[in-house]
């Protein structure tokens, strides 16, 4: 199936790169590992777990394996030979028609839960997400609704009962702020943004635990300018941080029913909501340039590092925010 | 120059006659207890003391006008806003209402903002001001049915940052005060001599905070001794969450 290999290749070359550091546009498939790329047969078990890891897949063997394309090929006949660490979830990622929620239900999928997508500005693109996983093979339902509205929240859980169940995995992803100084938000900015992120947390959080018998995961993205302050995030800062603090009450007080409540702090990310930031591509720079890595991450990095935690039902975290901003929070920035 | 939010009684109330204490010209607001604000005001002017109560509600951006309004026509500047308004119910999560989180947000996080906001020009005025905030260590820690207090009281902290960062070229300071379990306020309650004791198990030298130790942390800030200082929170809880 093409995209399996896809899926396959692309976690391939992002293992390559992780364990010997060549530029990813070097990579050509169909290079020889030896000759081409100086890849010896020693290092490729290291690449193969990565890349295994990454798919949710068994380590394939692939011991006569001359190209990145064979490799890939036999990592994705491995992917689809082996239900993946979420096959028989179901996991619901609100706002996830696009940016990082849609990469996040994109790996949900792929290690093989019944995954949720939720739109509801957006809905042709929540729709699209959906559509694309189910042409892959994958269980995907589409829910159109706002999070900030009860109503609809009910409406969508009572959709998940009846279609699934039961929830394992709930990601408050959906956010609304406006970015701006302080002078310029509102009280409506105030309140849409509370709405959006807080309330939404805590009515998704409770409907959510209800359909969570067997234990579960509540995951909120959150922002390291809940802690720090970021230029323009006064708003955005203050409700993540109440949604950060909000979470360490559901993470006492959902812990007895088995259910984990955790928070994701990325740093600035390549992608659409950096894009809209005002002066993005100064500010871009500006975080690239003082980033220990002199990059920053992509949402499908985000979603990916978010997946390995929602995976791991072992990992000793409840009530955390953890911060995975590779760094780029450290550095102090000038204010003018 | 100094207004203090929601002051009627309690630890407002506290903060205003301490500042008052000190020298300066106080403004007492209240809301739900506006014979209680009159009654502070009373007591302050029968003790010599220069201050006013200006009813009004924090969370209604139309009542700040008015009150920052007052203070114009009176003063013609601010000095000192301390945000000490509070509307918070306390319940385990299944019990709160979309209700409690909107009023314990306007009174708290969007009520700061906006006196913030209206308070700068007038601190302008006089080449700058300060501001401090009053938080809750349950920001960080769970307190029993703390989650509106401390989801809001993390948005303060938050806020409180946003707005030494911004307001500072104003040469405006803003800083927080989180405040634990107050001795006088358990006393008040019901079932005060088990909460009491339960509290104070949990403090170091087993004694809580009261309300004239705040009010020395919340003087401090409003001093120049803490002008260097921007965006911090002095945490006045006893030790209480020190603990594991």
């Amino acid at each position: 199936m093409a995209s399996a290999f896809e899926a396959a290749a692309d976690a391939l070359l992002a293992a390559v790169t992780d364990v010997t550091g060549h530029p990813r546009a070097l990579l050509g498939l169909d290079a020889d590992l030896e000759d081409d790329l100086g890849i010896r047969a020693g290092s490729r078990p290291a690449i193969l777990r990565r890349a295994a890891e990454a798919l949710g897949a068994r380590v394939p063997e692939a011991q006569g394996a001359r190209t990145l394309r064979a490799l890939a090929e036999a990592l994705a006949g491995g992917a689809d030979a082996r239900p993946g660490l979420l096959a028989g979830k179901v996991a619901f990622v609100t706002g996830s028609g696009h940016g990082i929620g849609r990469m996040l239900v994109r790996e949900l999928a792929s290690h093989g839960a019944a995954v949720v997508v939720n739109s509801f500005h957006s809905r042709d693109r929540g729709e699209a997400t959906t559509a694309e996983l189910v042409a892959e093979g994958r269980t995907a339902v589409h829910l159109w609704g706002s999070v900030a509205q009860p109503r609809h929240l009910d409406d969508m859980f009572d959709q998940i009962r009846e279609r699934f169940g039961v929830l394992d995995i709930f990601v408050n992803n959906a956010s609304n702020g406006l970015i701006a100084p302080l002078e310029y938000v509102t009280p409506e900015h105030w309140e849409k943004s509370y709405r959006t992120n807080v309330i939404a947390l805590h009515q998704g959080a409770l409907r959510a635990a209800e359909l969570m018998t067997r234990g579960g995961d509540i995951a909120s993205l959150t922002s390291p300018a809940a802690q720090k302050c970021t230029q323009l995030f006064g708003c955005q800062g203050t409700i993540k941080a109440a949604v950060e603090g909000l979470l360490r009450y559901l993470a006492v007080e959902l812990g007895p029913r088995g259910i984990r409540v955790n928070a994701i702090a990325p740093g600035p990310i390549y992608g659409e909501l950096l894009d809209r930031y005002p002066e993005s591509s100064r500010l871009i720079r500006l975080w690239e340039s003082i980033s220990p890595e002199r990059r920053l991450r992509t949402e499908k990095e985000v979603a990916q590092f978010t997946a390995r935690y929602l995976t791991d039902p072992t990992l000793p975290f409840s009530g955390s925010v953890v911060l995975a901003d590779s760094g780029v929070t450290i550095p102090m920035q000038a204010y003018r | 120059m100094a207004l203090v939010t929601g002051s009627g009684h309690g630890l407002g109330k506290a903060l205003a006659r301490h500042l008052a204490h000190l020298g300066a010209s106080v403004v007492v607001n209240s809301f739900h207890s506006p014979a209680l604000g009159g009654t502070t005001v009373a007591e302050l002017s029968a003790e010599g003391r220069d201050a006013v109560h200006v009813w009004g509600s924090v969370a209604n951006p139309e009542h700040l006008d008015q009150i920052f309004a007052a203070i114009e026509a009176r003063h013609g500047h601010l000095d000192f806003l301390v945000h000490n308004a509070s509307d918070v119910t306390p319940a385990p999560l299944a019990a709160i209402t979309a209700d409690d989180w909107h009023r314990a947000f306007r009174t708290e996080v969007v009520g700061l903002h906006q006196a913030a906001m209206r308070a700068a020009p007038l601190m302008a005025r006089r080449g700058g001001g300060r501001i401090v905030t009053l938080t809750h260590p349950a920001a960080h820690r769970a307190f029993p049915d703390g989650a509106v207090l401390g989801t809001v009281k993390a948005a303060v902290e938050s806020l409180t940052r946003y707005l030494a960062v911004e307001l500072g070229p104003k040469n405006i300071q803003v800083n927080g005060v989180s405040v634990g379990p107050l001795r006088e306020r358990i006393e008040r309650g019901p079932d005060s001599e088990r909460l009491l004791a339960g509290w104070e198990n949990r403090a170091p030298n087993g004694r809580l905070p009261d309300e004239s130790g705040v009010a020395a942390a919340v003087a401090f800030l409003l001093s120049d001794a803490a002008s260097q200082m921007a965006g911090t929170t002095l945490v006045v809880d006893g030790g209480i969450s020190l603990s594991t």
